[in-house]
């Protein structure tokens, strides 16, 4: 069996490694990443990830806004997407819910449950 | 006989009073009248007499006169011949006669003068005869011989002298008598003066009679009536008052009721007077301060900076003040007598009787925009009548830029702060996990200690950020109807694993209710009072929570075993950052806040909270209410033992990790080491296999998927050796469960990964749970044995303690209380015959402690019990000694412990019979 691919798209490096570490050394999945909103809808319809993380807050596009157009796109419109972001009021939340997203998951978080979170939200 | 007098004086009627006054007086004048008259009439008899004698001698002496007159005046005529001569013979001729009958008439009472008197008037007559014979003679006309006139004159001068002294004597008896007359007249005289005295006296004594009589009859009383009345007046005691009926009494009588009566009527006067002044004072004073209060009120809705509207009963404006006015832009004299458009929605629900409070609303301004506003509007009631309307309302426009903007630095705050953390949160957790290889154990420990206080700056950040928003209205509830066991169990589950690590019993007793509140919250709430609660509990005690019903509330209660809450703090604990002890904060991994944040929750659903501790080491109960909603039917659970108890020792208890997987091998260990136990690693089966013979772990966690040797042949060759068969095995693999679970024969628990962590806690603590019975009654089960016979109680505390139970003995019942009371035994073992107390008392003590009445107790006595004695002791397991052997009471009671221990825990039967079986009957499945 393969483990699970997960691409992450944060625009902060050192949230990219310690989600990488996170999800690669106790998660068990494989990650790719990237700082980039844009480079991450290309990077989504080439790999085709089994899950996408996104951060909300960046600085070129924003989560929802990012998320929007990957369902717009037929090749990643199917890649279910967590949100993990520090923003985690309770208006946010609703927010996001409606969007459509698998789930959100708060920052700040114990990499050493990131994975059985995710793997939770997805049905893994 | 004095006093009838005078009572019957006093009693006469006035005018009778008058009349004997007056009467008196007028009787003495009436008497000196009398005396006077009688004395007058006397004195003027005697007086007559007098005069009588005087005149009987004047008369006489008038006789001799005219007689020797008139015999002078012969003489004369016979000297002279003038017939002038002759005129007083004439005279007493012709006098003579009646003064002689004169004579004889005064003195005819007296026969001795009236002798004389006729004597007399025969002398007389004689004398005139002769008289008569001598005029004649000296006339010349007499025929008597001239010779004869010496005759004539002797003879006439013997009468004569006859006459003289006859009158003589007859004066001289007159003289006698007039002397006696005199006397007489003296003595009526002094008759009459002393009558003069004498009624002097009488009268005067009579004037003082009547005087005092009058003084005391009348003038005294009028007096004192006047004196009575001085003092009615002067309102002074008053002097007894006459009791006479006579008027004057009457009349006192009278006068002191009529004046008593005025004088009431004069303080009732005063005082209605002296009322109506102070009412007049009042009411000048009542009229100042209105006057006061009007003008200050008139100030104070013009200096108010809220708006002000008033409008009578038909809507129209009545009063403005200068802040709404300016508000709405007008000025306020136009606003006067017109009906206020721009606030007739409130206007309209106030005249209606509708009260409103509306935070946020917008009016409209004379120019047409509009402006946010917060108004409160209300009827006027006069006499429960409503007469108008009043509106205040604030522009909040400033406010809402406020929360607007705090809104904003809230949400940026709460990122701002929050992603700095979750790269530090990140790092070193993985670093502390040991994800990133191997560390140090004092680095360790480090890490470790960073990793918590990240963990608890960001609770802090979270709870901080949560109660702004609750406070400010922002943390929008979203209140729905929620069942409240739902609610409950969602609670117990997110506390399970801390009331298991704390080994903290849960017991739940609640109400099947339901109530409109916002779920998360409530939970939030529960979850923190029971987390309060555990951490403060001491190992072994238990943390109640109960729901019951009150009224149209339920009543939250979370109550703890832990060390007290002083009572000068019972307030202060739900104050920010305010904690019992300043230590608790860092020992306790507490924000300082979660409290706050509860009472914010629960007043923000319209409840109660509060906290109640007997004191220090007394433990302590959390309360809050919330409304509750009608119910129709509401069954009140029996305790339900959702109980979470950790009975036996997990800590130190030894799990071997078995993964080919060094990473995996290494967060396990931490994660294990991080709930107190003990790790050994292997990296393959056979690893594996060798050091669980040797080392003997409590459990093994084993990966499926290895190299070599996979999972299945690995406990294949643990269920074959003798020393590793009994060792509870938990997969942990990435392959999912197999849907036919009847070869699963020696595994306890299948967690998959990635790791559920609670999982993987549940499913080691039923795997310990369940297979080290050893280990338990080695660390935790403790017995009370009760019973006076020194033989019995020995060999009982000798059968148990070599079990490695834990065996206490009281002889007494006394000491049965007390060593109860310290040891707190997992069970009782009860005889009922006790030297000091009734062994039944032992058992009422033991159903009404608090925390004993849930210890099983096992009555093992000799007295053979009748229905009442086991209604008594009922829930007790009754053993009677002599029908039972000791082997068996043994076995009983250690069947009973187990019963106790594998209650606690929700087990699968089949597993359980499915381990009991031979292991060689065995085969894996999987590859």
């Amino acid at each position: 069996m393969s483990a699970k691919h997960i691409l992450l798209i944060d625009d902060e490096p050192e949230i990219r490694e310690i989600v990488r570490v996170s999800l690669e050394l106790v998660g068990g999945w494989d990650v790719s990443a990237t700082g980039s909103a844009s480079e991450g809808l290309t990077l989504a319809a080439d790999q085709r990830p089994d899950a996408i993380l996104l951060d909300v807050m960046m600085p070129d596009m924003d989560g929802p806004t990012t998320f929007q157009a990957l369902q717009a796109a037929p090749e990643t419109c199917a890649i279910p997407v967590i949100l993990l972001t520090a923003k985690v009021q309770s208006a946010d939340l609703r927010r996001f819910d409606q969007l459509g997203v698998a789930a959100t998951i708060a920052k700040p978080f114990d990499p050493l449950t990131l994975p059985s979170q995710v793997a939770t939200a997805l049905g893994w | 006989m004095i006093s009838r007098l005078t009572s019957y004086w006093t009693n006469l009627p006035l005018r009778d009073k008058g009349l004997v006054v007056v009467a008196i007086p007028f009787i003495a004048l009436v008497i000196s009248g009398v005396s006077f008259a009688v004395v007058e009439r006397e004195q003027h008899d005697a007086n007559e007499w007098v005069a009588h004698s005087l005149l009987v001698r004047n008369t006489a002496g008038r006789v001799l006169r005219y007689q020797t007159d008139a015999a002078a005046s012969v003489r004369g005529y016979m000297l002279t011949g003038d017939a002038d001569y002759l005129a007083p013979s004439q005279q007493t001729k012709q006098d003579l006669p009646e003064t002689l009958s004169t004579l004889e008439s005064l003195v005819h009472d007296n026969p001795q003068q009236l002798t004389r008197a006729q004597h007399i008037g025969n002398l007389s007559q004689q004398n005139m005869s002769y008289l008569d014979q001598l005029q004649k003679i000296a006339s010349g006309t007499s025929s008597d011989p001239p010779a004869g006139v010496i005759q004539q004159l002797d003879s006439d001068q013997a009468a004569l002298n006859g006459l003289r002294d006859t009158v003589s004597a007859m004066q001289t008896t007159e003289d006698q008598l007039l002397a006696q007359r005199t006397a007489r007249v003296d003595d009526i005289r002094s008759l009459g003066e002393a009558l003069i005295l004498i009624n002097l006296a009488i009268g005067l004594i009579g004037g003082i009679v009547a005087m005092m009589l009058f003084t005391t009859g009348i003038v005294r009383r009028v007096q004192r009536l006047g004196g009575q009345t001085a003092r009615l007046e002067a309102s002074e005691p008053l002097l007894p008052i006459s009791p006479s009926r006579d008027a004057l009494g009457r009349f006192e009588q009278g006068l002191v009721a009529t004046a008593r009566l005025l004088h009431d009527h004069q303080t009732a006067l005063k005082t209605t007077n002296q009322q109506l002044q102070d009412e007049l004072v009042e009411r000048k004073r009542a009229e100042e301060m209105v006057a006061r209060l009007s003008r200050r009120n008139e100030l104070i809705l013009n200096a108010a900076g809220d708006g002000i509207v008033g409008t009578d009963h038909d809507g129209r404006t009545i009063f403005v003040n200068p802040a709404a006015a300016r508000m709405l832009g007008y000025r306020p004299q136009e606003f006067a007598g017109l009906p206020s458009p721009l606030l007739d929605g409130p206007v309209t629900a106030a005249l209606d009787g509708v009260v409103r409070h509306v935070a946020d609303e917008e009016f409209t301004r004379r120019d047409g925009t509009r402006f946010p506003v917060e108004y409160a509007s209300a009827p006027i009631r006069e006499e429960g009548e409503i007469v108008g309307a009043v509106v205040t309302f604030k522009d909040i426009t400033e406010r809402l830029a406020i929360e607007r903007m705090k809104a904003e630095f809230v949400s940026t705050v709460s990122h701002e702060l929050r992603t700095p953390l979750t790269s530090i949160r990140g790092s070193l957790g993985l670093l502390s996990g040991g994800v990133l290889g191997p560390i140090d154990p004092s680095a360790e420990q480090m890490l470790k200690i960073a990793v918590t206080n990240t963990d608890r700056l960001i609770r802090l950040i979270n709870d901080i950020l949560d109660i702004e928003r609750l406070k400010s209205g922002r943390a929008n509830l979203s209140p729905r109807v929620c069942d409240l066991p739902e609610l409950l169990a969602q609670t117990l589950e997110s506390v399970r694993g801390v009331a298991e690590q704390a080994r903290v019993t849960l017991a739940v007793s609640a109400a099947e209710e339901r109530i409109e509140a916002d779920p998360d919250r409530v939970i939030q709430t529960l979850t923190n009072l029971l987390g309060n609660a555990i951490k403060f509990s001491p190992p072994g005690s238990t943390v109640w929570l109960e729901v019951v019903r009150a009224g149209d509330e339920l009543l939250f209660s979370v109550r703890d075993e832990g060390r007290g809450i002083p009572r000068d703090k019972l307030v202060s604990i739900f104050e920010r950052f305010s904690q019992v002890d300043a230590s608790d904060s860092r020992e306790k991994g507490g924000t300082g806040l979660g409290l706050a944040i509860c009472r914010t929750i629960i007043q923000q659903h319209g409840g109660r909270i509060w906290a109640e501790s007997a004191g220090e080491g007394h433990g302590s109960t959390f309360f809050f209410t919330l409304p509750a909603l009608p119910v129709s039917d509401t069954r009140i659970h029996d305790t339900v033992a959702v109980a979470v108890p950790a009975t036996f020792d997990e800590r130190d208890a030894l799990v071997l990790v078995c993964d080919d997987d060094p990473s995996i091998r290494r967060v396990l260990n931490s994660l294990l080491e991080r709930r107190g136990y003990r790790v050994l690693e292997a990296a393959s089966g056979a690893e594996a296999i060798e050091r669980a013979a040797t080392k003997r772990p409590a459990a093994i966690l084993l990966d499926l998927l290895m190299p070599e040797m996979d999972g299945w042949e690995t406990m294949a060759a643990l269920k074959a050796r003798p020393e590793t068969r009994d060792i509870p095995v938990v997969v942990c693999s990435v392959v999912p469960v197999p849907d036919a679970r009847d070869d699963l024969t020696g595994v306890v628990e299948w967690v998959n990964k990635p790791l559920d962590t609670d999982a993987l806690f549940r499913a080691l603590s039923q795997a310990l749970d369940r297979f080290a019975p050893e280990k338990q009654e080695k660390h935790d089960l403790r017995i009370l044995i009760v019973e006076d016979d020194e033989d019995l109680g020995q060999v009982m505390t000798a059968t148990f303690r070599r079990r490695g139970i834990a065996t206490w003995w009281a002889q007494s019942g006394r000491e049965a209380i007390t060593l109860g009371e310290r040891v707190r035994p997992d069970l009782f073992i009860l005889d009922l015959v006790l030297p000091d107390v009734d062994g039944f008392a032992v058992v009422d003590w033991l159903h009404g402690h608090d925390r004993l009445r849930t210890t099983p107790l096992v009555v093992y006595t000799a007295k053979d019990l009748d229905r009442g004695d086991m209604d008594r002791l009922w829930p007790a397991e009754v053993l009677t000694k002599g029908r039972i052997t000791p082997d068996q009471v043994e076995a009983r009671i250690v069947g009973l412990l187990d019963r106790m221990i594998r209650t606690n825990t929700d087990t699968d039967t089949d597993i359980d019979k499915e381990v009991s079986e031979d292991v060689s009957q065995a085969h894996p499945t999987h590859r």
